[in-house]
């Protein structure tokens, strides 16, 4: 059986898979601070460890940790998430099992994208409406 | 004050009887009266001595009540000084726990062996720090159980302060009364030494002296009938002839005593 090493995340009501070479580390939750314009998931902006890292909402948790993520050269928080397990688990088709229970992997880059489309959409639909 | 009237006052005290016995019963009634007096007196000096023990005592109690109070205050006061430290020692465990979710996470990215004790590593603080912060939410539940208490040690300190300090009030109106008292036994005394003919010493003696002369009279009539009176004529005998001399010597003083007035 394959084995994946990273982080097992609690979301609330689901438990999400992220690989060791997306998970970068676990600080301690700080204060997000909100930017307009942003799209969700993302939720604002945090300073963390002499990093502005954008703050990706991924889950309903209050959590007391944030996990960053290296993200195409930029930092990424993740937020509303619990971390329960570090380490290797088997492989599953989505992610792996932990303790019996499937944890899909989280898509991190794919998030990163939905945001960026999602502040191109509202910028372009801002120019529409500028011209009208 | 007149003689009939100390006569008029004594005769109400006195039962009726022949000439003899009217003047034994009237030195009786005195001997009481000033045997009562004299009872009285000591009783009330001894209320006063009490009352100014028990205040004593009272204020020896007031520093031990105010003792109690100001621990219980102190300690009640405490509970901030101890959140304090068991806030920093929360936020030590919680980080320490990240730590240990860092180095799993780092073990995770190194292949075995580096990366498998990496994360044993890692299991074990991060449940040792879990247990941790479990034992300071138990600590910290226990310290707020017994915060109201301390407090409530504080205000049943202020009630017994309260309830306390009544008393004292009580213990020195006692005092106040007590001593009003020795000064009536003490007014009484002169009152009764007024009308009176006899000194007051004299007929606590007196009063005395008949008592052991009943006692001896009532005694020596139990010891037996007719039958057996040379028994205890001649057992006595030895006994009772310097008793006689000394009875003779007391009449013969007695009669010497009225001769000359």
């Amino acid at each position: 059986m394959d084995h994946r090493g990273g982080i097992v995340l609690e979301t609330g009501g689901a438990y999400r898979f992220l690989p060791a070479g997306v998970a970068g580390t676990v600080v301690p939750t700080a204060p997000v601070v909100p930017v307009p314009g942003l799209a969700a998931p993302a939720v604002g902006l945090v300073l963390t460890e002499d990093r502005v890292a954008t703050v990706l909402q991924v889950g309903s948790l209050a959590s007391d940790h944030m996990i960053i993520c290296e993200i195409h050269g930029g930092s990424v928080a993740l937020a509303g998430a619990r971390v329960v397990a570090t380490g290797v688990f088997p492989a599953s088709e989505e992610g792996v099992i932990w303790d019996g229970v499937s944890a899909d992997e989280l898509d991190v880059l794919a998030l990163t994208l939905e945001v960026e489309a999602a502040i191109w959409r509202a910028g372009g639909l801002g120019q529409d409406e500028r011209h009208e | 004050m007149t003689g009939d009237t100390k006569r008029s006052w004594l005769g109400m005290l006195k039962s009726p009887g022949d000439v003899g016995e009217d003047k034994r019963g009237e030195a009786e009634i005195e001997g009481g009266l000033w045997k009562a007096h004299h009872q009285a007196q000591e009783g009330a000096t001894q209320l006063v001595e009490s009352s100014a023990q028990i205040l004593a005592s009272a204020a020896r109690q007031q520093a031990i009540i105010d003792g109690i109070t100001e621990l219980a205050r102190n300690a009640a006061s405490r509970g901030p000084e101890i959140e304090e430290p068991l806030e920093r020692i929360t936020i030590a465990l919680d980080r320490l726990r990240l730590v240990a979710l860092n180095v799993g996470l780092e073990g995770a990215r190194l292949v075995d062996p580096a990366g498998r004790a990496l994360m044993n590593v890692a299991d074990e603080v991060r449940g040792h720090s879990e247990r941790g912060g479990e034992a300071l939410q138990d600590l910290r539940s226990a310290i707020e159980d017994v915060h109201p208490a301390w407090e409530q040690v504080g205000r049943r300190a202020d009630e017994l302060r309260d309830t306390h300090t009544a008393l004292v009030s009580q213990a020195g109106r006692q005092q106040a009364v007590a001593q009003e008292v020795v000064q009536e036994v003490v007014t009484l005394g002169q009152h009764a030494r007024a009308i009176s003919d006899t000194d007051p010493e004299t007929a606590l003696v007196l009063a005395q002296v008949g008592e052991h002369a009943r006692g001896l009279i009532q005694a020596l009539g139990s010891l037996g009938g007719r039958a057996r009176r040379e028994l205890v004529r001649s057992a006595l005998g030895p006994s009772l002839q310097p008793l006689l001399r000394v009875l003779l010597d007391v009449a013969k003083g007695a009669k010497g005593d009225k001769s000359a007035e």
